[in-house]
């Protein structure tokens, strides 16, 4: 292939201005060349078998998380779940309420569910504490919003990340409505108190979540917060109506975060044993497949009405959950 | 024709001198935001996006606005001179890239920036805003190009020319509606769930576009002389103010429409507040919110919409 300077100065000027740099140009001038030098990857290389394979993995068809907030009466007690959190995962501490990374964190009432009311909820209950996590929507915005698919949802409901593509633009932490996110502003490692040498730390300029103890669950562990909360969260399969956390939220009454917005979350809040309608006419009826809410009747929490001006809203509400 | 950037005065190269100095200064800034993480910026939990943000969108927005006056002028409609076309075409082409590297400086992982190649999600407007403003790059760029040349050796520019502004017209215009998407993807924090939200940001990045074109082409004329050719200012000006004025035909709808503004009058959906409301549009001041600084940016606009208009009517 002859080339003139004038074409050789244009290919190389439009490489360099593109940020293409040496390799473009070289294939640009000598095509084929610099790829018959690299080895062809390995052929029939087998899938590396699972970690701990042999343990009994705790599974299920959809995850669901059923906080009890009869049982948190002190800060303290989320305090407690927050800091087993802390130690498993290697969550970084700060000072700077700026560069606070948390995966679950200490909320007022009106935080965790803002513009909620309804009868039930009384001052007692507004003034509690609440453990406000990653709820791992069934139509996650954050995934939607994800330029990457760094954040992703599972089969399973778990909607995981993946640390290693994120590239921190933080897209997913507007869009999600729970502020479950956090972003790495400076470099976590230089403010984790307790490592824990099994599980990875991040690095700067990425955003991490509460992974629903992906990891534990693997290995047939509960996660780390319903472990230290002494018998405050249950964990456990909603898709399988007679599972404990499905038995649990039949008998009980409990309330979902930002309901209207559809998200579909998988965090439930006791509130109050169910005294309203009687335990037989209230098993949960979960769709697995659906991503929008089931009937308001059958779902107590969707009965709950808007407090303060919101509480027009809810004729609209309950035509939208018929859907 | 690169041979031009080479000669020059005093002045021009006072000015490249000046412009490297900045380039020099602000990079190194930015090695240091590149060690230290997002934390030098001074962002945060709860204001998570500043200035790279909104500079990323204006310039993306400038960047595509342009195509009111490269449509103009190859498609001819009306008058638009030749010259004006090319320095907008090259403006749009720069805005582009601007917008691009406030996007990088943005990022937590800059490094990892063609993940965005690599692992593309077509759901996210994101991916979408940097295709169509890659395709709108290359275009304006060759468009220039081949225009410029054309001037240069006083020849007609090549057809192809006229095919490619067709191309560019839904390119240009997809940029500011997927970057109103990207707001959108926000609605889990009620900050823009209205539709007119697109047609308000295309009207607003015409209007901030063709202005920065304009005060562009006046500096351009003020300082070098450069003849731009007959009414080209009044020309760009005139597209500016009927940008200008959709947009504020748009947020005027948007006002009526939203519940709890100054001027809510049909209620749409529903009856309570809506988040935004008191934040962008009350008559009055509440905490934390910016309602002072948008009513300034307003009165700041009339300010120059009119001197703009007692400026163009003198020089006609």
């Amino acid at each position: 292939m002859t080339i003139n300077r004038r074409d050789f100065l244009k290919i190389a000027g439009i490489s360099a201005v593109l940020g293409f740099g040496e390799f473009t140009a070289y294939e640009l001038l000598r095509p084929g060349e610099l790829f018959a030098k690299t080895p062809a990857p390995p052929k029939g290389t087998a899938a590396a078998p699972p970690q701990d394979a042999g343990l009994r993995a705790l599974t299920a068809n959809r995850w669901a998380m059923a906080v009890d907030a009869r049982k948190f009466n002190s800060p303290e007690d989320v305090q407690k779940c927050s800091d087993a959190c802390k130690r498993t995962h290697n969550v970084p501490t700060f000072d700077d309420a700026r560069r606070d990374v948390n995966w679950l964190r200490t909320a007022t009432f009106d935080q965790t569910f803002p513009g909620l009311t309804d009868d039930r909820i009384t001052d007692a209950l507004i003034k509690k504490p609440y453990a406000a996590l990653c709820n791992h929507c069934g139509d996650p915005p954050c995934v939607r919003a994800c330029p990457t698919g760094a954040t992703f949802k599972r089969k399973d409901g778990i909607v995981a990340m993946d640390y290693h593509r994120c590239i921190g633009c933080r897209m997913c932490m507007a869009a999600c409505p729970y502020g479950a996110r956090s972003f790495n502003f400076s470099d976590p490692r230089e403010h984790i108190k307790e490592f824990n040498r099994e599980f990875p730390t991040r690095t700067k300029g990425v955003v991490e979540k509460c992974t629903f103890c992906s990891e534990r669950l693997q290995k047939g562990l509960l996660p780390a917060c319903v472990e230290a909360s002494g018998g405050a969260v249950t964990v456990g399969d909603i898709a399988d109506p007679k599972s404990e956390i499905s038995t649990l939220l039949a008998a009980n009454y409990s309330i979902r975060r930002r309901l209207e917005l559809g998200t579909e979350p998988g965090v439930y809040y006791i509130i109050a044993p169910d005294t309203v309608n009687p335990a037989e006419n209230s098993t949960p009826n979960f769709d697995k497949n659906s991503t929008r809410n089931s009937d308001g009747k059958s779902r107590k929490e969707n009965v709950v009405a808007p407090r303060r001006e919101e509480r027009k809203n809810s004729d609209g509400k309950s035509k939208k959950g018929g859907k | 024709m690169l041979e031009k950037a080479l000669g020059g005065g005093k002045l021009y190269w006072g000015w490249m001198t000046f412009l490297l100095v900045v380039f020099i200064v602000g990079f190194k800034y930015y090695l240091r935001q590149f060690g230290a993480g997002m934390a030098l910026t001074g962002l945060g939990r709860e204001v998570s996006y500043g200035l790279y943000a909104s500079q990323f969108m204006f310039f993306a927005g400038v960047s595509a606005s342009t195509i009111a006056v490269t449509a103009a002028h190859h498609l001819q409609i009306g008058k638009t001179p030749g010259r004006v076309a090319v320095l907008a075409e090259f403006l749009s082409a720069v805005s582009a890239i601007i917008s691009v590297v406030f996007l990088i400086a943005n990022l937590g992982q800059p490094t990892r920036l063609l993940n965005l190649l690599f692992y593309p999600a077509f759901n996210s407007p994101l991916f979408w805003v940097l295709t169509a403003m890659t395709i709108n790059f290359a275009l304006n760029i060759s468009i220039g190009w081949a225009a410029l040349h054309a001037q240069y050796k006083d020849v007609t520019p090549p057809d192809w020319i006229v095919l490619a502004v067709y191309v560019s017209i839904p390119c240009a215009l997809s940029i500011p509606i997927f970057i109103s998407f990207m707001y959108s993807t926000a609605a889990g924090t009620s900050t823009a769930v209205y539709a007119i939200t697109a047609a308000r940001y295309l009207a607003s990045s015409f209007a901030g576009g063709l202005l920065h074109l304009y005060v562009f082409c006046f500096a351009l004329k003020t300082v070098s002389k450069y003849d731009l050719g007959e009414g080209a200012l009044k020309t760009l000006g005139t597209y500016a103010v009927i940008a200008l004025v959709l947009n504020f035909v748009f947020m005027a709808m948007q006002m009526v429409t939203m519940p709890g503004t100054a001027l809510t009058f049909f209620a749409g959906g529903t009856l309570s507040a809506h988040p935004m409301a008191s934040q962008l549009y009350s008559p009055t001041y509440i905490e934390g919110s910016v309602v002072h600084g948008i009513w300034a940016m307003g009165l700041m606009i009339l300010t120059v919409l009119y001197r703009v208009t007692v400026a163009v009517r003198a020089k006609a």
